[in-house]
């Protein structure tokens, strides 16, 4: 098996470079002050119980939501770089007459972003597994939730690969990609609004007959209540998964909609949640090709009136 | 090896090439001269296959470049005119990753990495950061790139710019190397003389246009003509220069005269040909004009240059 060239050599050059064993550092200091400050001090003690495995859910919680947010900040800059740099190194077209190919480039260099922050990802493992010590998560389920970063890293390094293949700028790319970061972020919120009419369309339905009091809610048909919304958006995504996995943020979300909040217990947030990470794969992989369709200048810039 | 008919591109209302065509046989090194702006990069990008043209063909030994741009990136090595290096890699590794690049597997990279690094005298620099490398010697370590997949067409863009009188010295050493090792070579500059000295043929664009190609005699013989003729008249005698001048406002196919800068000598500016001259110091001589020497010197190749890519416009 044939390693990719540019993922070979851009770790290489990657690995060599302090800035990465800082962010490695950081990263990973980051994220284990976090959780200690947030809740591990409080579980961390010789008797467990119903409390503690409770704030080791919480716990887990928000150091997956931190660190989706630190990715957010890390990710879009990791690939802004990665094609506009070597047009501003002047080294592209050394790699344009060679074997490898616009997608090679893509593949190459978004490989070996990818694998820095999967890295910086794994490399909070051990800081995460602390929560197993609760009893309130198991291992595969602290894994999905790497996984789920994994992918969101992936899409926004897409983002960043598109950015840097369209300008020519490394600066540019870099503000560009944390604009577009922001820019899907909000545009993938609007379906949110038919999502929640939606659901309070559906559960006044179910409300219309009551067993015992109670709204008599068909589990099936809770279950079949897909939110785009919670779909495309990567944070929603993020909630969804955790709300799968802790049972948490019932209150959150039933402060936007009491539906939600009734229909909580039967929702597929799960399902929910994995259709988020192929819906970011498969957006991640589209941008990567439409990259790699402006890697290879289709136009040059006269410059003054002149070219040489 | 090249075949070029009609390539024009057009960035919008500029025409940076306008209808080039060229040829370049086997194994010849083809100097690509022009000014700045000429159209040397475009052509150069077109050949190595970075840059579409608006229309016209080149055919790379038997390939097209448009049908084929994949096919042509095998026949040819590129040098561009501006490029950059990685830093935290060393001189076998830049190597080593472009080698990779063109597929070949480690045994086969380790052997040419030795074998190229002694081509261009960097044998030494072997485990040296490219970045702290000296401009010369980053140039030599991109023409071995450029070499890497054995390319039977070599395109150098401006490869010795920058350089210092020595390493322009051992650039010429590489390139003529290359020639005997049977490789055809199309390098550029905007310096006519730097190429004469070691080019079979020229090319000559201006404005993107074709004004010369061909070999360096036949352009030097071209140019010739256009010389003034220098008439040295016997020191001392002023009557012979306004008798030469007198004879010579009148002689058919004598354009201009002035005074040279040598005493009594003047500068004949005279149409015709070596028949021609032969005559009109023949005419010279029968009119009792003091002749000492009568010659047309060849032309100097930067006013070769001035003279083929002067703005007309």
């Amino acid at each position: 098996m044939t390693v990719n060239p540019i993922l070979a050599f851009s770790a290489r050059r990657r690995m060599r470079s302090a800035r990465t064993a800082w962010l490695l550092t950081l990263y990973g200091l980051a994220v284990l002050i976090f959780g200690l400050l947030v809740s591990f001090g409080s579980f961390l003690k010789p008797t467990l119980s119903i409390y503690t495995m409770s704030q080791g859910q919480e716990g887990y919680a928000y150091m997956l939501a931190f660190q989706f947010f630190l990715l957010l900040l890390v990710t879009p800059a990791m690939t802004a770089g990665a094609i506009s740099g070597e047009r501003e190194r002047q080294t592209l077209d050394l790699l344009l007459v060679t074997h490898t190919g616009s997608l090679g480039i893509v593949v190459g260099k978004l490989l070996e972003s990818l694998g820095l922050m999967l890295l910086l990802v794994f490399f909070t493992l051990p800081a995460m597994c602390l929560v197993l010590i609760t009893g309130s998560m198991t291992l595969s389920q602290v894994l999905v939730g790497l996984l789920f970063l994994g992918v969101t890293a992936f899409a926004m390094l897409s983002v960043g690969m598109l950015c840097s293949a369209l300008l020519r700028r490394t600066v540019a790319a870099t503000v560009a990609a944390y604009l577009a970061v922001f820019a899907i972020g909000l545009v993938t919120l609007i379906p949110l609004i038919g999502d929640l009419s939606n659901v309070v369309t559906a559960y006044d339905a179910m409300s219309s007959s009551y067993y015992g009091g109670v709204p008599a809610v068909d589990p099936a048909q809770a279950a079949d209540l897909h939110l785009i919304s919670f779909v495309i958006n990567p944070a929603l995504g993020l909630m969804s998964l955790i709300a799968a996995q802790t049972g948490l943020l019932r209150g959150t979300m039933g402060n936007y909609s009491y539906a939600i909040y009734n229909l909580y217990d039967y929702m597929d947030f799960m399902g929910m949640a994995w259709a988020s990470m192929a819906f970011m794969a498969g957006a991640g992989l589209v941008l990567d090709v439409l990259a790699a369709c402006f890697v290879r200048p289709r136009r040059e810039r006269v410059r003054k009136g002149k070219t040489a | 090896m090249l075949q070029i008919k009609e390539l024009t591109k057009r960035y919008g209302a500029f025409t940076a090439l306008d209808r080039l065509s060229m040829e370049i046989s086997d194994g010849e090194l083809h100097g690509f001269v022009g000014p700045n702006g000429a159209g040397k990069t475009t052509t150069m990008r077109i050949l190595a296959t970075l840059l579409r043209p608006t229309s016209g063909t080149v055919v790379i030994d038997g390939v097209d470049v448009l049908q084929n741009p994949r096919r042509v990136r095998e026949l040819v090595g590129y040098m561009p005119d501006f490029f950059g290096v990685y830093d935290h890699l060393k001189a076998w590794e830049y190597l080593d990753f472009y080698a990779r690049c063109y597929g070949f597997g480690h045994a086969d990279r380790m052997r040419m990495i030795d074998q190229l690094l002694e081509l261009v005298n960097l044998s030494d620099r072997r485990d040296t950061y490219v970045d702290v490398l000296s401009r010369g010697m980053k140039q030599r370590l991109c023409l071995a790139h450029a070499l890497i997949h054995d390319p039977k067409l070599l395109i150098l863009d401006e490869p010795a710019s920058g350089m210092d009188p020595r390493a322009r010295a051992e650039m010429k050493g590489i390139l003529k190397t290359l020639k005997d090792m049977g490789k055809t070579v199309l390098i550029s500059s905007h310096i006519l003389p730097e190429l004469s000295e070691m080019c079979d043929s020229l090319t000559i664009i201006d404005h993107g246009s074709l004004v010369f190609s061909g070999s360096v005699e036949e352009l030097s013989r071209r140019m010739t003509g256009q010389s003034d003729i220098h008439l040295q008249l016997l020191p001392g005698d002023d009557s012979a220069v306004e008798a030469a001048a007198a004879l010579l406002k009148q002689y058919p196919g004598v354009t201009g005269i002035s005074r040279g800068d040598e005493d009594n000598t003047l500068l004949v500016a005279f149409g015709g040909d070596e028949g021609g001259m032969a005559d009109l110091l023949r005419a010279l001589l029968e009119g009792h004009v003091p002749v000492c020497g009568f010659h047309r010197p060849p032309m100097n190749l930067e006013k070769v240059f001035m003279e083929v890519t002067r703005d007309d416009g």
